[in-house]
């Protein structure tokens, strides 16, 4: 988004307009709920956590200070309602997402005219997405959530240090380990 | 290649953008890395269903439109503390002196006429009938701790008994151990 609008917008939801929060959620909503899903790897959860973060921004926007990336700030407010969920729940670590493969296999069956080439593509996404998801489960909750804010806060080295209170090197070999994780786990079901 | 934790923090500063020079091989490793993020980065992205982005925005609209956002208002707080604590008074007052007058002093054997003046005299005043309530018990209790009771007879002999003692101990000497 253009860094003009983005401060039009935030400036207008700190003053309490509906439209500014609206503009947030319709920029920033669908980035969040794919960090939610691939943090908890649940479509109800991330749906939850999306009404969450609604709320929380609602309640903290005015305390942002402009000068720094809005992304960041928001970000860390999602990943910090996702660490207080796995605090919450002590969900066993590795869940698979049954209610994604339910939902949109059996969606995608009925639909089945016949084997299109478009509707098996979409099967074959969704599966890729099943597998991501069930390699993404495996890997510890830090590495996890720096793959994730990486690729949807778009968050810097530096950023992420600081946020985890570690080296920008220290990320980036963590970051580097998940991939080699995620690599294996998806080539040995191949 | 084998990267050490001080490449590792060279590549992560050049992949942030900053002026590092990297060598060869630090700068394959670098091109490499970003490769994998972006293959990784396009599976990641789950699409959000659009009911789900709806009813978020309805729960953030309904906590805007709060009262204070939901964040509770000192000001509320003080005001409604000040009006909680001005009706606790007038129900005590009215609990205790709902007649308008004095409540009447239970009659007690003995006790002096002073603490019967002092209660029939008591003049609440209407601006103030709290704060009258409140002194007249304080009255009471002063009352209570000063007020002396009439001698009895008893009281007036045990009095001359002690006046003997002490006069005889006054004419007659403690005769000592030498005597």
């Amino acid at each position: 988004m253009d860094p003009t609008r983005l401060r039009a917008i935030i400036r207008s939801a700190q003053a309490g307009e509906a439209s500014g929060f609206q503009d947030l959620l319709e920029a920033y909503g669908p980035r969040l709920y794919g960090y939610f899903y691939r943090a908890t790897g649940s479509h109800h959860d991330s749906e939850d956590l999306l009404g969450e973060m609604g709320l929380r921004l609602v309640r903290t926007l005015k305390s942002y200070d402009d000068r720094g990336r809005f992304e960041p700030w928001l970000f860390r407010i999602a990943a910090n309602i996702i660490r207080d969920r796995i605090r919450r729940s002590k969900a066993a670590p590795g869940r698979v997402s049954l209610s994604f493969e339910s939902e949109q296999g059996q969606a995608l069956a009925d639909d089945l005219p016949g084997e299109s080439p478009a509707v098996e593509d979409e099967m074959l996404a969704a599966e890729s997405s099943i597998r991501l998801q069930e390699a993404l489960d495996k890997l510890d909750d830090v590495t996890r959530q720096i793959i994730l804010l990486r690729h949807f806060a778009r968050m810097s080295f530096k950023e992420l240090a600081r946020m985890f209170e570690c080296p920008m090197g220290t990320v980036l070999a963590r970051v580097h380990r998940g991939h080699r994780m995620l690599r294996k786990l998806l080539t040995a079901r191949e | 290649m084998n990267i050490d934790d001080r490449q590792f923090e060279r590549i992560a500063r050049w992949l942030d953008g900053e002026a590092v020079d990297l060598t060869g091989d630090e700068l394959a490793a670098a091109e490499r890395f970003s490769r994998i993020e972006r293959s990784l980065g396009g599976g990641l992205d789950a699409a959000a269903p659009r009911e789900a982005l709806s009813r978020a925005g309805t729960r953030m609209l309904a906590e805007l439109a709060r009262p204070a956002h939901g964040i509770i208002s000192l000001r509320r707080v003080a005001r409604s503390a000040a009006v909680a604590a001005a009706a606790a008074l007038l129900i005590f007052a009215l609990l205790a002196d709902n007649s308008g007058r004095p409540t009447p002093m239970p009659a007690r054997a003995g006790d002096d006429g002073l603490l019967y003046a002092m209660a029939e005299s008591f003049q609440p005043s209407i601006q103030n009938a709290d704060l009258d309530v409140l002194a007249m018990q304080m009255d009471l209790l002063e009352s209570d701790i000063t007020v002396r009771r009439r001698a009895s007879a008893e009281d007036i002999r045990i009095d001359e008994l002690q006046q003997d003692i002490e006069d005889f101990f006054a004419i007659e000497p403690i005769s000592t151990i030498d005597d």
